[in-house]
């Protein structure tokens, strides 16, 4: 590029400064742990191709004490994200569904197609998969 | 003919993507691991389900590959933020991680 846009400095601790974008940023941090958690899922599925004690040394890792306090933090931040993506829904969605049934319809519906979709996992899981 | 010049749109969906599945498949996935152990996800239970069944294969696949996409986009526009600019090396290694991760998916469960 020949032109050299100004750029205007700005602290990397911007975000400190208004609660509303602290918000955003522990919003967006919620990325860094899911995917550290996809990283953990990713490797869970290597270790069930690998076999039976390799599959066993991966659930007994996930009972480790630090493992367990990574999954609550990303337990607790995909809720956040879960929340603010309800909540953002109705702007992202066709604008004559949005006029036609509301706001607070596709918000509440979508969350409660997401919870409805979590507790059927957690019941599958339960189960022990689908027979 | 018009080409298509930017693979923005595309990326974007697959972020739209990935924050749907995270919110649809991630706290479920994380409180069964919480809660359950190896008895219950058994070897025998979790590879008849995951690594032989049409059903189990194609939930994990849409489980972890657009959520790989949707969080390595906000960690590589995060950057930005972070007052990091990141320029088109940076944007490929991110997306190609986010590749090599979606391949590596589907060929385990394969």
């Amino acid at each position: 590029m020949s032109r050299r846009p100004y750029v205007r400095p700005m602290e990397r601790t911007w975000f400190m400064k208004h609660p509303a974008y602290r918000f955003y940023m522990l919003r967006e941090s919620s990325c860094i742990f899911s995917l550290l958690y996809c990283l953990n899922l990713l490797n869970g599925l290597f270790k069930l191709a690998n076999g039976p004690e390799a599959w066993e040394s991966w659930i007994n890792l996930q009972g480790n004490p630090l493992m367990v306090v990574f999954a609550l933090v990303t337990l607790g931040l995909t809720l956040v994200h879960t929340i603010t993506f309800a909540n953002m829904a109705p702007r992202v969605a066709p604008q004559q569904v949005r006029k036609a049934v509301g706001d607070m319809l596709i918000r509440n519906g979508l969350l409660g197609a997401i919870a409805v979709f979590n507790v059927v996992i957690i019941i599958l899981a339960a189960m022990g998969g689908v027979a | 003919m018009s080409k298509p010049k930017h693979i923005e749109p595309l990326l974007w969906s697959l972020f739209g993507a990935g924050g749907m599945t995270i919110a649809f498949f991630m706290t479920g996935i994380i409180v069964s691991l919480l809660l359950f152990g190896g008895e219950t996800l058994s070897y025998e239970r979790m590879s008849g389900f995951f690594l032989e069944s049409w059903i189990g294969r194609l939930s994990i696949i849409a489980a972890l590959v657009p959520s790989y996409w949707g969080c390595i986009h906000r960690v590589y526009h995060g950057m930005h933020d972070l007052g990091i600019h990141a320029g088109n090396g940076v944007k490929a290694v991110c997306y190609g991680f986010a590749l090599i991760l979606s391949i590596t998916t589907v060929v385990v469960v394969l």
